[in-house]
């Protein structure tokens, strides 16, 4: 077959043009660390790596969030247990305050310890997080769960907006944050309240009963009956404070999926994504070799020219 | 018998050779060039009683090594390659631009849901309220930016369709020149074909080939050439120029319109001639990048920008912002602005004194789809089709019509019969996506209880980054951004290997055509000596002449 001069350079051209392209390819892989030089070298791991980027990027945002879902649990870890030593404190008190043997002096001096401890007890169902919010407030956190009406007494605002501040802490798990007042300074279901119930008791505590058996046993059996109400509302404080920790448990085990996961999506897109240098270098290797044996016969082949004899 | 006379036809078919061999070796290199021989002949015999005596050789003509079958093999392939070459290159700018997935749009989506999720889990925190705020700005920012490059891409085809259009005249030019050439050599000499004419108009209908597709009719010597679906270029030595306008439709895009004899001005009349007519070259190639690539793209863009602020706004729409004690409550309103979207008319429904707008509503992001609509009016009834398809969706008084994939089209005004409008509800919604509020305490994070540690609806927005909102429930936002990626990096692929398979082709076809027509030095060598040879015999045959002559003197 007649081949053309023309068509030989044309050849000998093409071939280590595309060679070269091939060579630089390799090149671009192990210069960038990028497998996939641009999408077209592969479309389906391009739209792959773009999909999984997010799955990682919202597992490290949900770890961020337990991270915040933390941190209100723990302070109202912190502030339960502050307000279930006082509470038990108080107990204490009032079964003092029982004591057959106390003068009324005695039990006004009482009342004044349990005012103190009444107002420590209002702070902790009014504190605030980190970011000003009461902790108690449900949605309205920036209002106070507790006001004192004119008597002092604590009352609990009812214009409050019920929620439970849920976050996102998994994909499919929104977990409660935060605790109503009314949720934890009452008796389940019912409006008795902590507050409430302690406050009148102060009051009683300050009346005279001295050398009157019928207002004494009276008084007796008041104390009795508001020590059952706390007994009961210092074993709900426990129940929420048991849910409390038992949701911190629930984080420390996603957070552990969490890090699993990211270390799956890591390893994923990088074996989508990520130039393998081994098999690159000898692919650079040969490539190049190829680019040089294509080049040397290119100029064999003009070598036998009549013209170069 | 003349010896002489025999000795000078060798010398002069001799002479005749050298030179050809001469022209193909200077041409060796020259595109379009045919390698040339000299046909030659014996010169016949004079009759003498002792027998035919030879006259020595007579050189007919010079020839061509052409194979018209092979030439129109090769010049095919090529425009084909050519359109391949301009789609693929096109197509490879926005492969390019695509191609670093931890920049642009992609992690602006991941950034603007993250920042959701840090208002949701603290909804009172000004800090994050002011950072949703910034990263759905730069989300804005990205999408804007992504749009603007498709559309400035738009714009570049549009000079490079005008270029290329000037281009293709200025050959039809030079090919209805050497037209006549030819007839003027052929007249001049009828019985010999003028070779390097016929090389060089060849030539010029290859270079046309490159930048559009061109059918050519051979007609007593002249070639009459064609476009599209058989719209003339030159026909019987008159030329029919092609012309880049904007389209009647869309002004955003410059179309080729063909001319043919009519009552407009130099008795031509102009006539938009459909993109899809047109193929092969450069032009071809351009045009089914637009038609094919980027427009889609465009309008896949643009739905993702729809979808993600028409769904974004209506959750917020349910939401209470952030007021402070004593402020009165109040609802979430657009987070993101889209601005309205309009059909654009027809030119000719301004000359119509026709007042009829259409408008469209998004009332269902999820059956959206990345297409575009053709309304026209005759007068009682409105037929909407889809574009590019041309299928028919809708045929009826448009009171109004019924909800067509999840648009609502609003007629207006008082249209004319003969109206005719565009819808492109998506293509430049990318571009035009801003923020609505700049305000982090319009943020409209609690539901529609409120309270400022309220982050309900926040959670319920911060969803949307997992919810196929998009195409019939199958795509989320991210996901529709990764299929973008995927359409135009499997395009380019296609494409990329298309065209390589194509080179493959045209390399064969070239071979072939070489084969019969390519010089080839060493082959013009081996001829050099060959014809040397002849003319060196030839010269020895006047020698002997002479020393017969000089023995006849000598006798004396």
């Amino acid at each position: 077959m007649r081949i053309s001069t023309a068509f030989m350079y044309h050849t000998g051209l093409e071939t280590i043009n595309a060679q070269q392209s091939q060579l630089l390819h390799t090149f671009q892989q192990i210069g960038t660390g990028r497998r996939m030089v641009t999408p077209s070298d592969d479309p389906l791991a391009a739209s792959r790596a773009i999909n999984l980027g997010q799955s990682e990027a919202q597992n490290t945002r949900f770890s961020a969030n337990r991270e915040i879902a933390r941190q209100a649990l723990n302070t109202e870890d912190g502030v339960l247990d502050t307000v279930g030593r006082v509470l038990q404190d108080i107990r204490t008190r009032l079964i003092e305050a029982g004591d057959g043997g106390y003068s009324d002096k005695d039990r006004q001096a009482l009342a004044s310890v349990l005012h103190h401890a009444y107002e420590l007890l209002g702070n902790q169902a009014n504190s605030r997080d980190g970011s000003g919010q009461f902790l108690f407030s449900g949605s309205s956190g920036d209002k106070p769960p507790y006001k004192a009406d004119a008597t002092g007494k604590l009352v609990l605002d009812d214009t409050l907006v019920d929620g439970d501040r849920k976050i996102q802490v998994d994909m499919s798990r929104q977990l409660s944050s935060g605790d109503m007042a009314k949720n934890v300074f009452r008796l389940p279901g019912t409006t008795t309240d902590v507050f409430d119930v302690l406050h009148d008791t102060i009051a009683e505590l300050g009346k005279p009963v001295e050398g009157n058996a019928d207002a004494t046993k009276d008084l007796q059996k008041r104390l009795l009956s508001s020590i059952d109400t706390l007994d009961a509302i210092y074993d709900n404080v426990l129940t929420v404070r048991a849910s409390v920790g038992a949701r911190g448990i629930e984080i420390d085990g996603l957070d552990n999926n969490g890090a699993l996961r990211n270390l799956n999506y890591r390893k994923e897109l990088s074996t989508l994504e990520d130039t393998n240098y081994y098999e690159a270098s000898s692919l650079l290797t040969l490539r190049q070799a190829a680019l040089e044996a294509a080049a040397m016969a290119f100029r064999r082949i003009q070598n036998t020219s009549l013209f170069s004899q | 018998m003349n010896l002489y006379n025999v000795g000078l036809s060798g010398l002069q078919a001799a002479q005749a050779r050298l030179s050809i061999v001469g022209h193909n070796m200077a041409n060796v290199e020259t595109p379009g060039y045919n390698r040339q021989n000299v046909l030659v002949s014996s010169a016949g015999s004079t009759a003498s009683s002792y027998g035919f005596f030879g006259r020595g050789v007579v050189v007919d003509s010079v020839q061509r090594s052409y194979n018209g079958f092979l030439y129109r093999q090769l010049t095919k392939s090529q425009t084909e390659g050519a359109s391949l070459a301009a789609h693929g290159g096109q197509l490879s700018k926005i492969d390019g631009v695509l191609a670093d997935r931890t920049v642009g749009v992609a992690p602006a989506i991941n950034r603007l849901f993250d920042a959701l999720d840090a208002v949701a889990s603290a909804p009172a925190d000004p800090a994050a309220r002011q950072e949703l705020i910034g990263q759905a700005g730069s989300l804005v920012t990205q999408m804007n930016e992504l749009g603007k490059f498709l559309e400035v891409h738009g714009e570049e085809i549009n000079t490079q369709v005008r270029n290329t259009v000037e281009q293709i005249n200025s050959y039809v030019d030079r090919i209805d020149d050497l037209n006549r050439q030819i007839v003027a050599a052929k007249a001049a000499n009828a019985n010999q074909p003028p070779n390097d004419l016929y090389d060089q108009r060849e030539q010029v209908v290859a270079e046309l080939n490159q930048l559009v597709g061109v059918q050519v009719t051979e007609q007593d010597d002249v070639f009459n050439l064609s476009v599209g679906n058989g719209q003339s270029l030159l026909s019987g030595g008159v030329k029919f120029p092609l012309k880049a306008v904007s389209a009647a439709a869309d002004p955003h895009k410059t179309v080729v319109a063909f001319s043919a004899p009519g009552s407009g001005p130099d008795g031509l009349v102009l006539t938009e001639l459909k993109d899809k007519f047109i193929s092969g070259g450069t032009l071809g190639g351009l045009l089914k990048f637009r038609r094919e690539s980027l427009e889609p793209m465009q309008n896949d863009l643009g739905r993702m920008a729809v979808a993600l602020a028409q769904k974004f706004n209506a959750l917020h729409h349910q939401g209470k912002v952030l007021t402070k004690e004593g402020e009165p409550e109040e609802m979430g309103g657009d987070f993101f602005s889209l601005g309205p979207v309009k059909a654009m008319p027809d030119e000719k429904n301004h000359a119509n004194q026709s007042t009829g707008e259409i408008g469209v509503d998004f009332v269902d992001i999820s059956e959206l789809n990345s297409q575009d609509y053709d309304i026209s009016f005759d007068g009682t009834q409105y037929t909407i089709r889809r574009l590019p398809g041309e299928e028919s969706v809708y045929q009826g008084t448009g009171t109004p019509p019924p909800v067509i994939d999840g648009l609502q089209f609003n007629m207006t005004g008082e249209p004319k019969a003969g109206d005719h409008w565009v819808l492109q509800p998506t293509r430049y919604a990318a571009k035009k996506l801003g923020m609505a509020i700049t305000d982090p305490a319009k943020i409209a994070a609690a539901d529609d209880k409120g309270g400022s540690a309220n982050g309900e609806n926040a959670l319920k927005l911060a969803q949307l980054r997992n919810e196929k909102i998009m195409g019939g429930g199958k795509l989320s936002v991210n996901e529709a951004f990764s299929q973008l990626v995927n359409k135009c990096a499997v395009q380019t692929q296609y494409i990329g290997s298309t065209a390589l398979a194509q080179a493959k082709r045209i390399s064969l076809n070239y071979q072939e055509q070489q084969r019969v027509s390519g010089v080839n030095l060493d082959e013009e060598q081996v001829n050099l000596d060959r014809y040397q040879q002849q003319f060196r015999a030839a010269a020895q045959i006047i020698e002997a002449g002479n020393k017969i002559f000089d023995t006849l003197l000598d006798l004396r």
